[in-house]
């Protein structure tokens, strides 16, 4: 049983050029989580015409399902009408919106997905402290992406709430944060994503020069400052994942994966150290999970 | 001059571009605002101020007082204590500082400082919350020990000035300085 992760997206970049077996193993995944389905969705950007898209087990999922509500290149569909305006405010276990520019991050359709994520994590088991710190950090990670990212098509963002747990994630195939960061001459001499990647968490670093900004992963670090997260942060050759209680900064551990252009942040946040639903891999429904869970996180 | 933040802006004050677009709309209220008039900024009601909104819009709105056009003397009011680390963040890294207050009448007397001061401008202040109104030559006069000339007291004055602790009016030759509330906390 083979399920979509943002650890399974790298395993599958490292068979490039293999594009049969990478279509092979597609083709047999059973479901997949919120960062695997994102990421994936990069990776695909990237070798639209040679790897296959995800097969009916992942989108006729509800993970799927709500993936095809929106129109992105990143997504699962690129035509077709954008997603609908929703007006309604009750939470919902599994969203996306696209986000393009900085008009769309002040719209009242990007502010009520928020509160529809937020009210998701208060009916999840999140005090209500809680679930506003999320809502507000979700809400720089997407400002970060529309500001920074330069992409060539918009960012997508999706969160999805159980009991317990809550996760968001935010993609954009733009010009990562090395790049980004080194368009200010205080950054200019960084040559490694890993050390992009690092000074950005920093809070008051950003391509504006120090002290102009940077204050986005702050809320990120806040909203968890009291519970159980597990973080992870990917941008070219470089990938940061931070997991457990009081995250900061300084405490995630370096990996090198595969290339892949942007930048991609997955949060997770809990309530207990271990998650008691995977939900992902059903696509957002809270039910018992068919694999171990005894295995960290996953993402 | 009294803005309530939450009716203008909203109870979520998040992110560099709602800063942006916020500031547009506080400077949309300041039109009545006069020269040397206290603006204060009540967030009564305000649930959670980012690092990110401050940075757009509080730095930008204290830039715009000091301007002579505008010559306004901002006072927060009523900021959720949880938001003031953010805002002394922001505070230190563009060497501002805000004057905030809990509670206030027609005008407030008693405010915190929010932000950094160095050590002489922090006597500076320290001796013009003593006497109230000062000028340079006074201070020099009132206060030999410090072996201190009217002019490094002037330059001090208005260094406070421009950081919107301290009021200034011309009387003759004169500038005389004092403070924008009667006490402040600082430290």
């Amino acid at each position: 049983m083979c399920f979509l992760t943002a650890q399974l997206v790298e395993e599958l970049q490292s068979l490039l050029p293999d594009y049969g077996r990478i279509n092979e193993f597609v083709a047999k995944l059973r479901g997949a989580t919120l960062s695997g389905i994102m990421e994936y969705g990069c990776f695909r950007w990237v070798n639209r015409d040679d790897v296959s898209a995800l097969p009916p087990t992942i989108t006729d999922s509800s993970l799927g399902l709500a993936l095809r509500e929106v129109r992105s290149e990143l997504g699962l569909r690129s035509s077709g009408p954008p997603k609908s305006p929703m007006r309604r405010l009750d939470g919902r276990a599994v969203e996306f919106c696209v986000v393009e520019c900085e008009q769309d991050i002040v719209q009242e359709d990007w502010e009520l997905f928020l509160l529809r994520f937020e009210r998701a994590a208060k009916d999840g088991g999140f005090t209500k402290k809680v679930a506003a710190c999320l809502h507000a950090a979700l809400n720089e990670m997407a400002e970060n992406a529309v500001i920074h990212a330069n992409a060539p098509t918009g960012a997508l963002v999706g969160y999805e709430v159980s009991e317990g747990e809550a996760r968001f994630s935010v993609a954009d195939v733009g010009i990562g944060v090395l790049e980004s960061l080194r368009t200010c001459p205080d950054y200019a001499a960084i040559s490694f994503h890993n050390e992009a990647l690092k000074m950005a968490l920093r809070d008051g670093i950003t391509r504006y020069g120090q002290g102009h900004g940077g204050l986005g992963f702050r809320q990120v670090f806040k909203a968890l400052a009291e519970q159980w997260g597990y973080l992870r942060f990917r941008s070219g050759e470089g990938c940061i994942t931070m997991d457990g209680r009081g995250l900061d900064f300084d405490t995630g551990i370096e990996s090198y994966p595969p290339s892949m252009p942007g930048f991609q942040l997955s949060v997770c946040c809990r309530t207990s150290a271990q998650p008691t639903f995977a939900p992902h891999q059903i696509g957002g429904a809270a039910k018992k999970s068919p694999v171990p869970l005894d295995s960290g996180p996953r993402m | 001059m009294l803005i309530q933040m939450k009716k203008v802006v909203g109870s979520r004050l998040l992110g560099r571009l709602r800063g942006k677009t916020d500031y547009a709309k506080i400077c949309h209220e300041l039109a009545a605002a006069t020269p040397g008039e206290i603006v204060i900024l009540d967030f009564h009601g305000v649930s959670l101020i980012a690092g990110s909104w401050a940075n757009a819009m509080l730095v930008s709105f204290y830039r715009q007082a000091v301007e002579d056009q505008m010559d306004t003397f901002p006072v927060l009011a009523n900021i959720d204590s949880e938001c003031l680390d953010d805002l002394l963040l922001v505070a230190d890294w563009n060497h501002q500082c805000y004057l905030h207050v809990k509670d206030y009448g027609n005008r407030p007397d008693k405010a915190d400082l929010i932000g950094s001061l160095d050590s002489v401008q922090a006597k500076t202040l320290k001796v013009v919350l003593e006497y109230g109104e000062v000028t340079g030559a006074k201070l020099e006069q009132l206060r030999p020990q410090d072996k201190v000339k009217a002019t490094a007291w002037n330059n001090r004055l208005k260094d406070l000035y421009k950081k919107r602790l301290l009021r200034r009016r011309k009387q003759g030759r004169e500038q005389f300085y004092s403070p924008v509330v009667k006490e402040i906390v600082y430290g």
